[in-house]
């Protein structure tokens, strides 16, 4: 298998446009203000396809199908309620923070709960944590899709991969990531779109496809509890089912990275107008992923080059060919399982469109986070905590030098893959939404929420979700069975031991109830201020 | 807890968990597999969940809670205005 030259140019034109977007928005870099939050000018669609792009990672466009070809078809579920999620920001988070109008993420915790200090070193911990998973994760997508397109080793991939993010986002912050990445938003819609679109015309329909899934593996479509099997053992209770459906559920409202770009809008109407968008562009995407996703196995398998080549019996087969031939881990050649569906395709055309799309939807991830990371540990900690003078004089110049810094820690640990994409991405969001979930939520909808409620939530279940995570998969071979299966002799599925969302939000109601509140004062300007219209 | 929401909130949150819950216990106490229902003539799952919920359902509640507060707010304005 050798580089197509249309796909390579598919995905010179993609980066010619990206760099274009780079060059002509550079000046816009060079205000601290801009370089932040763009400048407050966002329009609806622009911030809403910026808001598709950034929220669904590599993690979306390589990991989901890939976990519909391991799970079956349980698993859409877990990309139905993604888009579901989406609008219930709208209410809850995108319109009080954009009246809020801070600059960082970490601004509304400091007022809101009257420490401009300590506040600002908690949150950022858990975000630093994810973050540092999120930009390793999407630094692996695009080194996957650099590998799709060149065929070459993934850590040269990966090489490249770093270098194209850290130039872009070096040249102009979130201008320029607003505008490059509404940019790959369309692109990256349009993309599985079409991917979903050649995939049923390949078998002939809906229906034709839906038979080939079922020939190919009769217990894809079994829900939980079928007498006649499920797809993965995971899939066998509806606890798997249910859990998936809530790993990632609520990240719209709280992940850091999405929150921010409610910022960047031009008033409180257009920050909930964008989401409107933002779920049209996500929701086509995520169809396109689950027609592919279901139909990757049996397209591996009875039409990939490579399943001929060498006379594969299984798609895990082709997998593992691929694996040697790319010189990578297993989780990260089940990671190209979606590549490899569309590559059985044969068409040049798509697999050009489809690169340009996982591009952009991986780039763009890492470019919203590694902008987040930069104003947390440039402007927050050391303008705001350390008072570093050379960072008070330099504000671009240090969010700059925290991209490097941060771009060369994730290149090292991308490495030596941790585990799948998806599996990255899920932990990111279980340790996100159940540490600072709910100070920002009910902060805002809760005169009560108290800061030592706040401090409790972080050092909770910061380590719980770090370390339950860490020992479901070390031990029982999975992060997604729960972690204490062994020791009452169960066999529950617990999607990346996302019940600690629940309690978390249970726990912070209870310390708060039980802990002093905050000044009355504060809670009118930072809460009850904000639910008004 | 969640005072000065708006009830369309809520109302939004009732139709996306109910048709949820719906679809996935129908699903579960579905005998045989889901792909064995058809609807409009294909495999029902590409119908209800695949078009329906992640589409329909998805877009008309980014549509409800960004239109309703918005004629609310005008309603408002123009009241105060007058």
């Amino acid at each position: 298998m050798g580089a197509s030259p249309i796909v390579v140019l598919f995905a010179v034109a993609y980066f010619a446009v990206l760099f274009g977007i780079g060059y002509f928005t550079r000046k816009a870099g060079l205000s601290a203000a801009d370089y932040m939050v763009a400048g407050r000018k966002v329009g609806a669609f622009v911030n809403g396809a910026a808001l598709a792009s950034t929220y669904l990672s590599a993690a979306s466009f390589l990991g989901l199908p890939a976990f519909i070809f391991l799970l079956g078809y349980p698993f859409w579920w877990a990309l139905t309620s993604i888009i579901l999620g989406m609008p219930i920001a709208s209410m809850l988070a995108a319109a009080p923070l954009r009246k809020y109008a801070p600059v960082s993420f970490t601004d509304y915790y400091a007022d809101r709960y009257d420490d401009q200090v300590g506040m600002r070193v908690v949150i950022s911990l858990p975000v630093i944590v994810s973050g540092i998973l999120y930009i390793t994760l999407n630094l692996i997508g695009t080194a996957i899709f650099l590998m799709a397109i060149l065929k070459i080793p993934y850590v040269w991939s990966l090489v490249i991969a770093a270098g194209v993010v850290l130039f872009y986002v070096y040249l102009g912050g979130m201008v320029a990531t607003t505008w490059s990445n509404a940019f790959q938003g369309v692109v990256m819609a349009v993309a599985a779109v079409v991917a979903g679109l050649a995939a049923i015309s390949f078998f002939g329909g809906l229906n034709e496809l839906g038979n080939a899934i079922y020939q190919n593996n009769p217990k894809f479509w079994n829900p939980p509890h079928s007498p006649l099997g499920t797809a993965s053992p995971l899939m066998a209770t509806w606890t798997g089912m249910v859990s998936f459906f809530f790993v990632w559920h609520f990240g719209f409202a709280t992940m850091p990275y999405t929150v921010v770009r409610f910022f960047t809008t031009m008033d409180i109407n257009t920050a909930r107008r964008s989401i409107f968008w933002a779920t049209l562009l996500g929701g086509c995407m995520y169809w396109g992923l689950m027609v592919i996703g279901s139909a990757a196995k049996v397209l591996i398998e009875k039409f990939h080059p490579l399943a001929q080549q060498i006379g594969a019996k299984s798609a895990v087969d082709v997998l593992k060919a691929l694996q040697k031939m790319f010189a990578t881990t297993a989780a990260t050649a089940n990671d190209y399982s979606m590549i490899a569906a569309v590559e059985a395709l044969r068409n040049d055309w798509l697999m050009g469109i489809l690169v340009a799309g996982g591009l952009s939807v991986a780039m763009s991830t890492v470019a919203g986070w590694l902008v987040v990371m930069n104003v947390i540990l440039g402007r927050d900690w050391m303008t705001k905590i350390f008072k570093v003078k050379w960072a008070q004089e330099n504000p671009v110049a240090v969010l700059r030098m925290w991209s490097v810094i941060l771009t060369v820690l994730c290149f090292l640990i991308a490495l030596n893959p941790p585990g799948m994409v998806l599996d990255l991405s899920g932990w990111a969001f279980v340790v996100i939404i159940a540490t600072i979930g709910p100070p920002l939520i009910l902060g805002i909808w809760w005169d009560r929420a108290t800061r030592a409620a706040t401090y409790a939530s972080v050092f909770i279940f910061l380590p719980l979700t770090l370390f339950s995570w860490i020992y479901a998969r070390n031990v029982l071979k999975s992060p997604h069975w729960f972690f204490l299966n062994n020791a009452f002799g169960w066999k529950i599925a617990t999607a990346h031991q996302d019940y600690w969302i629940f309690i978390s939000f249970i726990v912070f109601i209870i310390i708060s109830l039980l802990t002093k509140p905050p000044k009355p004062e504060v809670i009118q300007k930072y809460s009850l201020d904000l639910r008004q219209d | 807890m969640f005072k000065g929401m708006h009830p369309v909130f809520w109302v939004g949150l009732a139709i996306m968990y109910g048709l949820t819950a719906i679809f996935m216990l129908w699903e579960i106490n579905t005998p045989q597999s889901t792909f064995q229902v058809k609807m409009l003539g294909v495999p029902a799952p590409f119908v209800y969940h695949a078009v329906f919920m992640l589409l329909i359902v998805s877009l008309f509640l980014s549509w409800l809670w960004y239109y309703v507060p918005e004629q609310i707010t005008k309603k408002r304005e123009q009241e105060r205005r007058s």
